[in-house]
């Protein structure tokens, strides 16, 4: 074949280039006309109108924008901190200590994850319900409460549930993540520090965690990026009329949630769009702040590696 | 410019054409429509003689929620059976925003579509939808015998027809017989009505529940089921002139609330949920439901195809009657879309489905749905007797109150305005905000979503 | 193959010497379990109630509406057409977006041409963008492009699918070594070939992972298709089970037993894709 030699490193632009036709063709033009609404005042339907920087001056002044924020991080850090023990505890144990049904607890784990928000909404209403929902059937029987909690009613209640519900459907997730980590560090590591008298806990200090690092990077920031765009489970675990508020008292807005709300509910797409970008400024500057500390750290360490 | 004409000439074209066509094969179709028609309008009865709806053909793009139109479609073309109805069924929650994408990007969009109470307003006030007033529609025309506030919900500000609907949905108050029989002595629908007629009234019915059952049954499965009373007993729109409006009911329903849950009147159940639904076969003497709650709320759950073992369905001990103030909730619009490439057909399409009368009394006496035409549910309202509200005659209780309904305050804002004060009014029962704090949360909220209407 | 000690290991990595009472360890495991299967279970459970069932509470028998459900749930649509069109969505999407994903993954990880990061940041960036408000462009852009109500407009973003570009690039970089590489360049091999036969065999659990959890992501996918689909005979599962409920929620049996119908192939894709993940310990514990 008479093929043209191209440089080594230049194949790189070949490898790229299927993904980046798709990319610049189908996902770049829909974040440029996100950026071009929000510009406009425009209510989704007629026509709209330019009017500057209108949109991003109220944004940086909006109390329920930063409520939104907060909210949006609360509910985040409450369930990844729990989500990344769990999940990294888990992947230790299915991966590394002998015992039976790993198989089995590996794909129990995960179920949650495989549950649309849209059931999440039916079943936990069911589960949560405040006279006669399960749980608080089960405590009342239990003895361990003497009054009905109004999971849904006061802010901290609320907010706490939906961590846990997003804590439940999302630490298998980590954990199928972690585990295919874990099987990749070669297994002489292992030996060799099995040989020098190394215990599970030392190894899983100096050998999986540090060797674990871009797993770990790629964890939290997708998780951050997810955590950040959070929005269904807050929408569909409300009532009835508070479906999709984020009542009460805002407590469950998230910042996705208040984006969707003013594009679609209160048509306002300009705004909206102006939000995104909000949105997107926030993400993108922890994302930028944790990749450099990760990658500083790892510098520091690489000694370990390979 | 070019574009106006090419349209102008299509539309000419078409009205030769159609009229045309008509001349040819007219009388054939006449025989089922006339006995009907014979009564209506001359304008009216003129043209349905005229066309022969088999001259229509063409395709149809139709998006729309309602499941009713599995039937309505295949009715629809025993009359027309030359104009395919393409229908795309979209859940409820997505329709709007779906919509909006297409009609915001121009393209895609369908020729008719569907508005519901919470959005129909945008669709006739933004515009998109043709007006139904002006020739060659002629709506008012076929409008003589509709409902009257389901005709004025569908018109723009100008007081343009922009949207039809086929259904009227008025409501009441749904109560247990046997313990209206036990608090109150009596049953009767007018008795029990007289007891409701204020709201201080209904409260005070609760009051006498709780006494007497100990504790163990309630006015109402929570307050929130309560609104449309105060809603409907509003004397301005939410927003008057690009301001909110809190009218007295709004300020009273803060109290109302507060006592109701205070005094244990209500079983803080949450519309819609799970246990909300159970209250029906339990410890709930009423539930606040308009004409489709009844078929498709309280039925399915007193009266089910598949009952469960060790409950004790409630079917035949319900009736309804009116109380405190007349309502209607939700509601179905259609409206045909102005740059639709087939809008004569699509006119046919909805001038059927929403006034043709042999259709409408075949939906009521097929599927009990309750029509916006009231010559025809004045002609069949006499016939009904339905099973779970113990024979009683809901058909003629829904012609009482259809026509005392005022659609007049409806803005676009309505829905979203009611879920904040419903926000609002739970803050403060629960005690998480004080009334003047959660009024303060309520004018907040209205700002933040609109920020064009002035709150104080 | 000349590579095989640098394959990922296939042998086992068990410790002994982890101080954990076992029993306790296990009874925890069984406890997380039941957290997690039975909101799972009863999902399914209710699939066979009745929606007045499903209201009066929950049950953790199957009730007496399975035959009810099932006809209620095929008149509103056709559930078995919905499972071709997600199927026709969801596999073609995952093939894709694992295969092009590790190929640009792997040129961004092992190659060195210019823009190389910059290139990279920008694949992360619009990770960053939520999809619902991007998707009033993209229906644009689909208009234009005739894309609109074709399986197309769904299946082709899966070629750009940053999240699997992101994960595979950290997976290369930690497992792919570069004098591997370089050797077999100097045995002549071509970078096709080195990349379809010597790194890709190397990635196949992380591919296997993103492929697990991108299935999943596009089985589920909801808001792209309702946007972009307007025929009914194409629209996938999860808007045919959000139909099914009806207006006034008077369907909620039928809608979880397209639910449960729904996740049976993420259950057996789950249960293919995590062989690949796992195989290697599998092997190791027989072995033992």
């Amino acid at each position: 074949m008479g093929k043209i030699r191209l440089r080594k490193d230049n194949y790189g632009y070949l490898f790229i280039l299927p993904f980046f036709l798709i990319f610049l063709g189908l996902q770049i033009y829909p974040v440029i006309y996100t950026l071009y609404l929000s510009f406009q005042q425009y209510d989704g339907i007629s026509r709209a109108e330019f009017i500057g920087w209108a949109n991003y001056a109220r944004l940086v002044k909006d109390p329920v924008f930063l409520k939104a924020i907060i909210n949006t991080w609360r509910i985040w850090i409450c369930n990844f901190i729990p989500q990344l023990i769990f999940g990294l505890g888990l992947a230790v144990i299915l991966t590394q200590v002998r015992i039976k049904g790993r198989n089995f607890f590996r794909a129990v784990y995960y179920l949650p994850n495989l549950v649309t928000a849209a059931s999440i909404g039916i079943l936990f209403s069911a589960l949560l319900g405040r006279q006669y929902g399960t749980i608080n059937q089960i405590l009342l029987k239990l003895g361990i409460i003497k009054e009905q909690i109004y999971f849904l009613g006061s802010p901290g209640w609320s907010s706490a549930t939906v961590s846990t519900i997003l804590w439940w459907m999302w630490f298998g997730h980590s954990m199928i993540i972690f585990m295919a980590g874990i099987r990749a560090i070669p297994d002489q590591l292992y030996e060799a520090a099995r040989v020098d008298g190394a215990g599970g806990w030392q190894s899983f200090w100096k050998i999986t965690l540090p060797l674990l690092r871009p797993i770990m990077i790629y964890v939290l920031i997708t998780s951050l990026i997810g955590g950040m765009q959070n929005f269904d489970i807050p929408y569909v675990i409300g009532e009835g009329v508070t479906l999709g508020t984020g009542e009460p008292q805002k407590a469950l807005l998230t910042m996705v949630m208040y984006m969707y709300n003013t594009a679609f509910r209160w048509s306002n797409r300009g705004y909206a769009a102006a939000i995104a970008y909000g949105l997107f400024f926030i993400i993108m500057v922890f994302s930028v702040l944790i990749f450099i500390f990760m990658q500083r750290r790892d510098a520091e360490s690489r000694g370990i590696k390979r | 410019m070019k574009k106006v004409l090419v349209w102008l000439l299509a539309i000419s074209m078409i009205a030769v054409f159609s009229l045309a066509g008509c001349k040819e094969e007219a009388a054939e179709e006449e025989t089922a429509v006339e006995e009907e028609e014979v009564a209506e309008e001359e304008t009216t009865e003129e043209e349905v003689e005229e066309v022969d709806p088999a001259s229509f053909e063409g395709t149809v793009e139709f998006w729309c929620f309602a499941t009713e139109f599995e039937n309505f479609i295949p009715k629809f073309n025993e009359i027309y059976p030359n104009i395919t109805i393409n229908w795309t069924n979209i859940p409820n929650e997505e329709i709007a925003s779906k919509l909006e994408t297409a009609l915001g990007a121009g393209t895609g969009a369908p020729d008719v579509f569907v508005g519901e109470i919470a959005y129909v307003k945008k669709w006739v006030d933004s515009g998109v939808w043709e007006n139904l007033s002006a020739a060659p529609y002629n709506a008012e025309e076929l409008v003589g015998d509709t409902t009257p506030y389901v005709v004025d919900a569908g018109r723009d500000a100008d007081g343009n027809i922009r949207g039809l609907s086929y259904q009227a949905t008025p409501g009441g108050v749904f109560y247990r017989r046997s313990m209206a029989q036990e608090y109150f002595g009596t049953d009767d629908p007018d008795e029990i009505a007289a007891l409701m007629s204020t709201l201080d009234g209904y409260i005070d019915m609760g009051r006498t529940i709780n006494e007497e059952s100990g504790g163990e049954n309630f006015l109402l499965p929570g307050w929130q089921d309560l609104q449309w009373f105060p809603f409907n007993a509003r004397t301005n729109p939410w927003v008057l002139d690009g301001q909110l409006m809190i009218d007295q009911p709004i300020l009273d329903y803060f109290d109302q609330a507060k006592t109701i849950r205070d005094e244990g009147l209500d079983n803080k159940l949450a519309q819609w949920s799970a246990e909300w639904f159970a209250g029906m076969n339990g410890n709930i003497f009423s539930y606040i439901l308009p004409t489709w709650g009844l078929f498709y709320v309280l039925d399915p759950t007193v009266n089910p195809a598949e009952p469960e073992e060790g409950v004790e369905y409630t079917s035949g001990d319900w009736a309804v009657t009116g109380g405190p103030a007349s309502y209607f909730w939700g509601g179905t619009w259609l409206g045909i879309y102005k740059d639709s490439p087939v809008k004569d057909i699509a006119w046919e399409f909805v001038k059927y489905i929403t006034t043709n009368k042999d259709f409408l009394k075949w939906d009521a006496l097929t599927y009990g749905d309750y029509v916006s035409d009231l010559a025809v549910v004045e002609e069949i309202k006499d016939d009904f007797s339905w099973e779970s509200l113990g024979g009683q005659n809901h058909y003629a209780f829904f012609y009482q109150e259809a026509p005392k309904i005022d659609s007049s305050k409806i803005t676009k804002y309505d829905q979203e305005i009611q879920n904040m004060v419903l926000a609002a009014i739970t803050a403060y029962v629960e005690g998480n905000l004080t009334k003047e704090e959660a009024i303060e949360q309520f004018k907040t909220d209205v700002q933040t979503a609109y920020p064009e209407v002035s709150v104080d | 193959m000349k590579n095989n000690i640098f394959k990922v290991k296939k042998s086992e990595k068990l410790f002994k010497n982890f101080r954990i009472n076992i029993v306790f360890l296990f009874i925890f495991l069984i406890i997380l379990a039941v957290i997690c299967y039975i909101p799972f279970y009863i999902m399914i459970i209710n699939g066979t109630r009745t929606t007045t069932q499903i209201n009066l509470g929950i049950s953790l028998l199957p009730g007496t509406g399975t035959a009810e459900n099932y006809i209620k749930m095929q008149q509103s649509m056709n559930i078995w057409r919905g499972f071709l069109n997600s199927i026709l969505i969801a596999v073609p999407s995952t093939l894709f977006a694992g295969y092009f994903g590790a190929l640009t993954a792997y040129a961004f990880s092992k190659f060195k041409f210019r823009g190389n990061r910059i290139l990279f940041w920008l694949v992360l960036a619009t990770m960053m963008i939520p999809t619902q408000l991007g998707l009033v462009g993209y229906y644009q852009l689909a208009g234009k492009l005739h894309l609109i109500d074709t399986l197309w407009a769904i299946i082709l973003p899966a070629i750009a699918n940053a999240g699997t570009v992101f994960f595979l690039k950290m997976y290369i970089d930690a497992n792919v070594n570069d004098t591997l590489l370089e050797a077999a360049r100097i045995d002549g091999s071509s970078e096709f070939y080195i990349f379809n036969r010597i790194v890709f065999p190397i990635i196949t659990p992380g591919v296997a992972m993103m492929s697990i959890l991108n299935f999943v992501a596009y089985w589920n996918n909801y808001i792209t298709p309702l946007a972009l689909l307007n025929t009914k005979d194409k629209f996938p599962l999860p808007i045919l089970i959000a139909l099914v409920k009806g207006t006034y929620k008077q369907n909620i049996g039928s809608q979880y037993l397209a639910v449960g119908i729904s996740i049976i192939p993420i259950i057996i894709s789950f249960m293919f894709f995590s062989r690949y993940i796992i195989s290697g310990v599998a092997a190791g514990a027989i072995k033992e």
